[in-house]
């Protein structure tokens, strides 16, 4: 996955427009994002970036950052 | 000796849950991603003093009149489910007593959720096989909603109510249930919880306090708790992986199959995963938009309903498979007798 790939994703997932996809960014300032928002983005981790994120993992996601960096730790996402 | 399920028949609590009423509950926003998510548009849910057990008598007596079958002659019945009508007796008896049953029935609980269909016809079968019952009922009833606080976002919009009969008789060699692979996970036992329900946290006034957590979700510790992601998680990688295991035990493939069938949880998990099993879209089936997760009675409800609309025919093989609460998981092959007898079952509205 690239980085347009990436933003694109986080910005359907979190129902805004990717100009709001920053890395600094909270996901819980994200009014769509709640736990079954969070399953969503469990769901398309896998199916967009063929990333198994465990119930550990997602639940240390605090920040787009922490995605990215989930990605980077898969080898899924482009530098 | 083979034994093969040879009818079925399925009830619904008449009272309906729409999405609508759901905005109206939780508001719009509140539900709008679990709505798109679940798939499901409305539940049929029980209104208070309604029980499985009461569902389970209205199928059992309906499917017994129209198959013109004594009561007398059924000689096994299991009751499957997690909302019996006490701790104890078993609700198979109050049923063996409701349905006029003779008294060399035998009757037993199943204490599964939503994977108790594939073991409780595995149990049945296996009886029938053995040669000491001619005519089981399997019963799979849950009123799972009573154990959902009304104000769960999480868990209110996924669920419904039912109870579906089957009966499991002998039938021709080589046809009938096939296998049936059965599994537990017990180290996830906390991911789907009523924590306040039995001996190890007896109900007390501090269980029936209201707990919010961090999303706004209300329940009590004598309501049922789910770890989603944890659900999930285990749905989407042990669920695929039980069953290409069963597959490879048994030497068969999908290309063996005519149908397969998956617990109706939700619509994206059922999706994912039968892409995990490259399923072909002709040999999906689903039944969850108008009545939501049944947990236990769901994927023998999805069965039922198959077979009503004709999904299922004469000599064909379906696969199904369910999972959920436990963590627990079951897989069931059948190769559907060649005098199979077409669902004949109209009504599925509950009347008492």
């Amino acid at each position: 996955m690239n980085q347009d790939e990436f933003v694109s994703m986080m910005a359907d997932v979190l129902e805004v427009d990717t100009s709001e996809i920053t890395t600094e960014a909270s996901l819980f300032d994200f009014p769509v994002y709640d736990s079954v928002c969070a399953l969503t983005l469990m769901v398309r981790l896998e199916d967009d970036a063929k990333v198994t994120c465990s119930p550990n993992e997602l639940a240390a996601l605090k920040t787009i950052g922490d995605v990215k960096a989930l990605l980077i730790r898969h080898g899924q996402l482009d530098a | 000796m083979a034994a093969t399920i040879s009818g079925m028949h399925y009830c619904l609590p008449n009272e309906v849950l729409t999405n609508s009423q759901l905005e109206v509950r939780f508001g719009e926003k509140a539900i709008a991603s679990i709505v798109k998510m679940a798939g499901i548009k409305e539940r049929r849910v029980v209104t208070p003093g309604l029980t499985a057990s009461d569902l389970a008598t209205c199928a059992a007596h309906r499917f017994l009149e129209a198959r013109e079958i004594d009561p007398g002659e059924i000689d096994l019945l299991i009751f499957a489910s997690q909302t019996g009508d006490y701790q104890l007796p078993a609700t198979a008896c109050v049923l063996h007593h409701r349905l006029g049953l003779a008294e060399t029935c035998a009757c037993f609980d199943l204490n599964l959720g939503c994977s108790a269909f594939p073991y409780a016809a595995c149990v049945a079968s296996s009886m029938v096989e053995s040669g000491g019952f001619r005519k089981a009922l399997v019963i799979n009833a849950e009123t799972i909603t009573s154990l959902i606080h009304p104000q769960d976002r999480g868990l209110v919009p996924l669920h419904g109510d039912a109870a579906v009969v089957s009966l499991i008789e002998r039938c021709e060699a080589g046809s009938g249930i096939l296998w049936a692979e059965l599994g537990t996970d017990g180290s996830g036992y906390e991911h789907l919880v009523v924590p306040a329900s039995g001996a190890r946290l007896p109900r007390t006034e501090e269980t029936r306090k209201e707990i919010v957590d961090e999303t706004g979700i209300v329940r009590t510790q004598e309501h049922l708790y789910m770890n989603g992601p944890a659900v999930f998680h285990f749905s989407l990688h042990k669920v695929p992986d039980a069953i290409k295991a069963g597959l490879k035990k048994h030497e068969m493939t999908i290309e063996d199959f005519d149908l397969v069938l998956l617990h109706q949880a939700n619509r994206t998990m059922v999706d994912m995963i039968y892409k995990s099993l490259k399923v072909p879209p002709e040999k999906r089936f689903y039944f969850m938009e108008n009545v939501g997760n049944a947990s236990g009675a769901s994927s023998p409800m999805l069965l039922a309903e198959a077979w009503r609309q004709g999904a299922i025919k004469p000599g064909s093989r379906t696969l199904l498979a369910a999972f959920g609460v436990g963590l627990s998981w079951g897989v069931l092959a059948i190769k559907w007798p060649s005098d199979m007898a077409p669902s004949r079952m109209e009504l599925v509205d509950y009347a008492p």
